[in-house]
C-alpha cells in the first residue's frame, strides 16, 4: 500500500545532517504558513504548528497523536511550546524515530510503524498529521479507483484511536492540475520517481470524499502560495551550501535535490501541486 | 468520429511519442503492458487534446488503463 519502508527510506534517510542544512533548525519537512512578506521560515513554521495545534485544540491535558512525525518538530513544539504533557509520534523511518527519541524529549515517545497497520491500546485527545497521507496511495492503487477507500481507511484508524470529542488538525498536500508536456512533465516524473517513489498526491476532493463518515470538516484553508515560497527558501539554503553537500553526499545527490525542489517551486506556482490544512471534528 | 478512427490516431500519436511501433493495440489493451510509462501517456493525452481540441478533466485522468479508457473519455468530452 503507497510508499514502503524502503521507498520511505529513500525520501528521508539520505541523512538527517543533509536534510539540517537546508530546512529549518527544527527540520519541518512540510509547508510553513507565513504572516507577512518578510517571516523567516523559522517563525513561519512555528505558525504553521500554532495553526494545526489550534485545528486540533490541543490543551495541557490532551494526549496528541502526530501520524507521520518526521524529525519530531511538532511533537517538540506540543511539549515545549505547548506544555502538552503527553504525546505520541509514528513514522515508517526508522532513522526518524531513533533520532526523535534520543532526544528525549519529556512525555514524547515516537513509534516507528507503518501506521495503516499499528496497534495501540492508547486513545487520543487530539490529532495531528501533516503531510503523511501522499505516501498513502500509490499510483498504481489510484489507476485502480482505490484511492478514496485508501484514505477512507486512514480516517477510521484515527477515529477509532480517539476519544468522542476529538479533533484533527491534517495538513496534505494536493496534486491538481497535470501537465501534458514540457520539461514541467519530465521533472514531476523525476520527483514521483526518484525522491518520493511509491505515493502520490492526493486530490482535495478525494479527500472530502473520505473522511466521512468519521469526520466533519469544519474549516479547509488552501496554502499554495505558501508552499511555493517555502520550497523556495529550501533551495535558496540548499544552493548556498552546495559546496558542502557535493563534498559530503555527492554531486548526484545535490543535483537531484536542486532539481526535485526547483520542480516544486514551478509545481505549486503553475497550479499543478498545492496544499491545504483541514480542521477535522470526530464524528462520535 | 468512429471508434476506429480513435484507436488509429492513438496508434500514431503513441508511435510518434514513444518512437517505437504499436501495431496489434485494441480498446482492451492495458497501457502499461504496452510499455507506455505514464510520462508518455500523459504526452499521448496532450497530444490527442489538441489535435481534437478538447481537454480531458484533470480528475480523469489518473483512471485510464485501457487503451478504450482513453478513446471513452475523449469521446464523452464530444458529445458522441
Ligand atoms: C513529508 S514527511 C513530514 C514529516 C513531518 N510531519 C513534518 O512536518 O516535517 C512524511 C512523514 O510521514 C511518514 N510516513 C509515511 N508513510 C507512513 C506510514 N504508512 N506510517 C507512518 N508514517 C508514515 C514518513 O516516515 C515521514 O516521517
Amino acid at each position: 500500500m503507497g510508499s514502503n519502508k524502503d521507498e520511505v527510506q529513500v525520501s528521508y534517510d539520505v541523512s538527517n545532517e543533509f536534510f539540517r542544512l537546508w530546512l529549518d533548525e527544527r527540520m519541518n519537512y512540510t509547508c510553513a504558513v507565513y504572516e507577512s512578506e518578510d517571516q523567516s521560515l523559522e517563525a513561519a513554521q512555528l505558525n504553521k504548528l500554532a495553526i494545526l495545534s489550534d485545528f486540533a485544540k490541543v490543551t495541557p491535558d490532551s494526549h496528541v497523536l502526530d501520524i507521520g512525525c518526521g524529525w519530531g518538530a511538532c511533537l517538540e513544539y506540543l511539549a515545549t511550546s505547548r506544555s502538552v504533557k503527553k504525546a505520541t509520534g509514528v513514522t515508517l523511518s526508522s532513522a526518524q524515530a531513533d533520532e526523535v527519541n534520543a532526544r528525549n524529549i519529556p512525555g514524547v515517545k515516537v513509534h516507528d510503524a507503518d501506521f495503516m497497520k499499528w496497534e495501540t491500546e492508547e486513545k487520543f485527545d487530539a490529532v495531528i498529521s501533516i503531510c503523511m497521507m501522499d505516501h498513502l496511495c500509490s499510483p498504481q492503487e489510484a489507476r485502480e479507483g482505490k484511492a478514496v477507500d485508501i484514505y477512507r481507511e486512514y480516517f477510521r484508524r484515527v477515529h477509532a484511536m480517539t476519544n468522542p470529542g476529538a479533533w484533527f488538525g491534517l495538513q496534505t498536500i494536493l496534486r491538481n492540475r497535470t501537465p501534458r508536456r514540457g520539461q514541467i512533465l519530465q521533472d514531476l516524473y523525476f520527483v514521483t520517481h526518484e525522491i518520493f517513489p511509491g505515493g502520490l498526491n492526493p486530490r482535495l476532493e478525494e479527500i472530502i470524499a473520505a473522511v466521512n463518515p468519521y469526520w466533519e470538516v469544519i474549516t479547509v484553508k488552501q496554502r499554495r502560495t505558501d508552499y511555493q515560497r517555502t520550497t523556495a527558501e529550501w533551495l535558496r539554503r540548499l544552493r548556498l551550501n552546495e559546496t558542502a553537500i557535493r563534498q559530503e553526499w555527492g554531486d548526484k545527490c545535490f543535483e537531484d535535490y536542486q532539481r526535485y525542489l526547483d520542480t516544486c517551486v514551478r509545481c505549486f506556482d503553475q497550479h499543478i501541486s498545492s496544499l491545504a490544512q483541514y480542521e477535522l471534528r470526530r464524528i462520535d | 468520429m468512429s471508434d476506429k478512427d480513435l484507436l488509429q490516431m492513438f496508434k500514431v500519436v503513441a508511435e510518434r511519442v514513444d518512437k517505437k511501433s504499436f501495431a496489434d493495440i485494441t480498446r482492451e489493451s492495458v497501457i502499461t503492458d504496452l510499455g507506455v510509462d505514464s510520462l508518455s501517456m500523459m504526452q499521448i493525452v496532450g497530444e490527442m487534446e489538441t489535435e481534437l481540441d478538447l481537454q480531458i478533466p484533470d480528475e480523469d485522468l489518473v483512471e485510464i488503463v485501457t487503451v478504450g479508457d482513453l478513446c471513452a473519455k475523449i469521446e464523452n468530452r464530444m458529445g458522441a
